[in-house]
This record gives structure tokens, C-alpha cells and sequence, in this order.
């Protein structure tokens, strides 16, 4: 049977459990790079009045606040250089974002990898590294740091920004939204396993670890709408080659040598107890002291609140397509490649 | 940023911690310390420069095999 022929069978399976369990599903798929290939594969448009997609918290750009690029830009005016990916340099702070600050000539270096920043960073520079993303990238700060530490640089400083997935879904899943099942992010469980996504079953919502391919995300409706119609709330594991029931156990040990759990305030959800990870004490002299201004949330009329937390589709922005594109981004879910209102503007056949 | 991409490992450099993976034709060199046992040949998933699990290629050619069952499920 051809791959075509193979994929709408998959596609009529997944229609016809939808159909039997007799409503439209509302699923939310917990990570940006899902959203991305949802949209770029036109699953939105296949599934239309099967599936209303909404998009969840897990961009690591998408939650990062405002105020956390003010403080960095205030580190680069103190004369630090600052290393960062690049998809943080759009996000615009309270008066800038980062790639505005460089043009000023601020010292804003991008990084293709923490550990390489940190095995090159000069010996005579005064570096800041951005640490910014989920557990998926949370060990390369880890290993960054065992490189400092083993070059025995006194030069290098991190400002942690980082979020754990687990806090802020189960806040979502209490308080902001009502879905019928949840598409769960593939590389953060290639860190922290199936086991790792265990919590989910407490909320009798059934669940999937996806791959990012197309097939895969065929394959993890076809298994979530199964799992609906079973009243099956097991979390499944639709990303075997790479996912496995542990987890990455060297990567886990990394995080847990050098970062514990902190509060951390996430763009659209606000502050979670618990929702992010700091460097422990042990290494406050790698640590950059953050300061925030959680309420500074400038731009009033950005709806990057409620998209992430379901309640509005990007469209429904006033923002949207007209002052807010990819070019000129007035928040961050249009910021980042992984972002919805990017997605959205790039392949969203949504009118 | 979470992207990741499957390559596969063509050179293991020499303190093991770290090797040169190849990707649509694209060589570059990552850390492995975060996986036990690597070897020339290996598929890895590569994120932020850092290797994060070898790509189980049995598991690969499963999902080759449940698109066969889904097809006889459904006809």
C-alpha cells in the first residue's frame, strides 16, 4: 500500500473513532514545535469540525517575560556580552528587545549551543549566558556549566530563566482550559520519560507522547482517539524510538547535580510555584540575581495571554496580521518559530 | 528552540564525550556525553548542540508496521 493510501487510512480511523465518540475534540498539543507541524501539514484544515486544535504553553520563548529580556538588556548596558539563542533576540522587552539592544551596539552574541559558548567564551570577557528553555535544553546548560567549572572560568555567569513542563500544564489543566485530550511534547519526554509524564493521568484526560513528523502525529490522534473512546487515561508513548520509560537517566542526573525547582512566572500563566529550575547554592557564583517587574506587561492589547492559555485563537487577536507579524512581533507567541500566532501567520489556512 | 534533528554519528572524537554526527550531508561536531555507549553508525537526536537519546532504528521500522495494521484495521 502507498504512503498516501496508508495516511488516509490512518486519517478515516481517526475520523471515525471521532465520530463514534460523537462531538469535536478539543486537544491540546503541549509543545510549539507541534503546533508547527500541525499546521504546516494541514492537519487544522483535514480535521476541521473533528479537532479544534489549541495551543499550549510549551514554547520556552512564548513564556519568557518581557521583564526577563529588560534584565538582560541592563546586563549588556553594564558591559556584559550576552550569550543567547537566537530566536529570544525578536522578543520585545519593555522598551526593546535584545536584537534592538544589539543594533545599539549592546554585546548580544548568539549561540548555536551552550557548551560551545562555554568552551569558547575568552578568558578576558565578562559573558552572561541566557538560559532559557524546558527540560529538553535544560542539560546543555548543565553541561555548560561542568565545562566552566572544569575550565575553572571565574568569567561566566548564567541568568536562569528555565521552566519545568509539569507545574504548568497541571495549572492549566485546574484552572485555565477544558480539552479532551492532551498531545504531550516528545523531546522534553526524551529527558524526564513516560514516567515523567505520569501526573497527567491524575486529571482522567488521556494523553500521547508525540514524534514531530507528520506520521507521527497522525499516529497520536489515532491512538488519543482511541484512548477517548476506552476512557483510557494512561499516558501513551507514540515516540518509542526515541522516548523511553525512564527517560534520559544521565540527563536527569545533570539537572539534578546543578539546578533546583523555584517559582517561576510564565508569560500567560503567570507565577507558578514550582514551574521553573535555578542553579543550586552551591553554584550562586555562577548565578546572575534577576529582577522583575511581573505586572510590566506592556502592550495591553496583546492577547499572548489567552492564546496561550486557549481561550483565543491567534486570529482573534487585534493584533494579529496587522501590527503583529513575524517581522514586527508586539508579543512573543509571534516571536518564535515554535510560537501559535507564528504558525498560525505562516500556514494557517484559518480564514 | 526545541527543535531537534536525528544525524548520525560518523566520528567518535577522542575523549568520548563528544563526535561528529552527519545531517543531510552536514557534518558537525556535538556532545554525547548524555548517552551511554555511542558508536560510529548510531542515529542520535541532536538538540542545542548536545546529543539527548540514540533513535532506536528497530523502533523506526515499527511505525512502518503499524501503518499495516491501521491499513487492515480499516478495510
Amino acid at each position: 500500500m502507498q504512503t498516501l493510501e496508508k495516511a488516509n487510512a490512518i486519517v478515516n480511523t481517526i475520523k471515525n473513532n471521532i465520530e463514534k465518540i460523537g462531538r469535536q475534540l478539543r486537544i491540546i498539543e503541549v509543545c510549539g514545535t507541534h503546533t508547527v507541524s500541525i499546521y504546516r501539514n494541514g492537519f487544522h484544515t483535514l480535521f476541521k469540525g473533528y479537532i479544534d486544535f489549541i495551543s499550549g504553553p510549551g514554547c520556552p520563548v512564548c513564556v519568557t517575560h518581557e521583564g526577563y529580556i529588560d534584565n538582560l538588556i541592563e546586563l549588556a548596558k553594564m558591559n556584559y556580552t550576552i550569550y543567547t539563542f537566537g530566536d529570544l533576540l525578536k522578543v520585545p522587552g519593555k522598551s526593546m528587545s535584545l536584537a534592538e539592544a544589539k543594533a545599539e551596539g549592546a554585546k548580544i552574541k548568539i549561540m548555536y549551543s551552550p557548551v560551545d559558548a562555554a568552551e569558547n567564551i575568552a578568558e578576558d570577557e565578562e559573558a552572561i549566558i541566557a538560559a532559557v528553555g524546558f527540560e529538553t535544553t535544560v542539560p546543555a546548560f548543565a553541561l555548560s556549566l561542568e565545562k566552566v567549572l572544569e575550565k575553572g572560568l571565574k568569567n561566566v555567569k548564567f541568568a536562569c530563566e528555565l521552566k519545568t513542563i509539569d507545574q504548568p500544564l497541571k495549572v492549566l489543566l485546574k484552572d485555565h482550559i477544558k480539552v479532551d485530550g492532551l498531545i504531550l511534547p516528545g523531546h522534553v519526554a526524551t529527558i524526564l520519560g513516560v514516567d515523567g509524564f505520569r501526573f497527567v493521568e491524575e486529571f482522567k484526560l488521556p494523553s500521547v507522547i508525540s514524534g514531530f513528523e507528520k506520521y507521527d502525529i497522525l499516529l497520536s490522534l489515532l491512538s488519543l482517539t482511541q484512548s477517548i473512546l476506552n476512557n483510557d487515561f494512561t499516558v501513551k508513548n507514540e515516540y518509542k524510538r526515541v522516548v523511553k520509560k525512564e527517560g534520559n537517566t544521565v540527563a536527569k542526573r545533570y539537572i539534578e547535580r546543578f539546578f533546583e525547582r523555584t517559582d517561576a512566572y510564565f508569560r500567560g500563566l503567570g507565577l507558578i510555584e514550582g514551574g521553573g529550575l535555578r542553579l543550586k547554592s552551591e553554584y550562586s557564583a555562577f548565578s546572575v540575581q534577576l529582577k522583575y517587574e511581573y505586572e510590566s506587561l506592556s502592550n495591553s492589547a496583546c492577547r499572548c495571554t489567552d492564546v496561550l492559555t486557549g481561550k483565543l485563537k491567534p486570529f482573534e487577536c487585534p493584533l494579529f496580521e496587522k501590527v503583529c507579524t513575524p517581522q514586527t512581533p508586539k508579543g512573543a507567541c509571534m516571536v518564535s518559530q515554535e510560537g501559535s500566532c507564528n504558525a498560525y501567520f505562516r500556514f494557517g489556512k484559518w480564514k | 528552540m526545541c527543535l531537534g534533528y536525528p544525524a548520525k554519528v560518523v566520528e567518535i572524537l577522542e575523549d568520548g564525550k563528544k563526535a561528529i554526527v552527519d545531517y543531510l550531508g552536514l557534518k558537525k561536531t556535538v556532545n554525547v556525553s548524555l548517552i551511554k555507549e555511542v558508536a560510529v553508525g548510531d542515529y542520535l537526536l541532536i538538540h542545542s548542540g548536545v546529543a539527548i537519546e540514540k533513535i532506536d532504528e528497530k523502533e523506526a521500522e515499527e511505525i512502518e508496521k503499524l501503518f499495516g495494521e491501521v491499513r487492515d484495521a480499516n478495510s
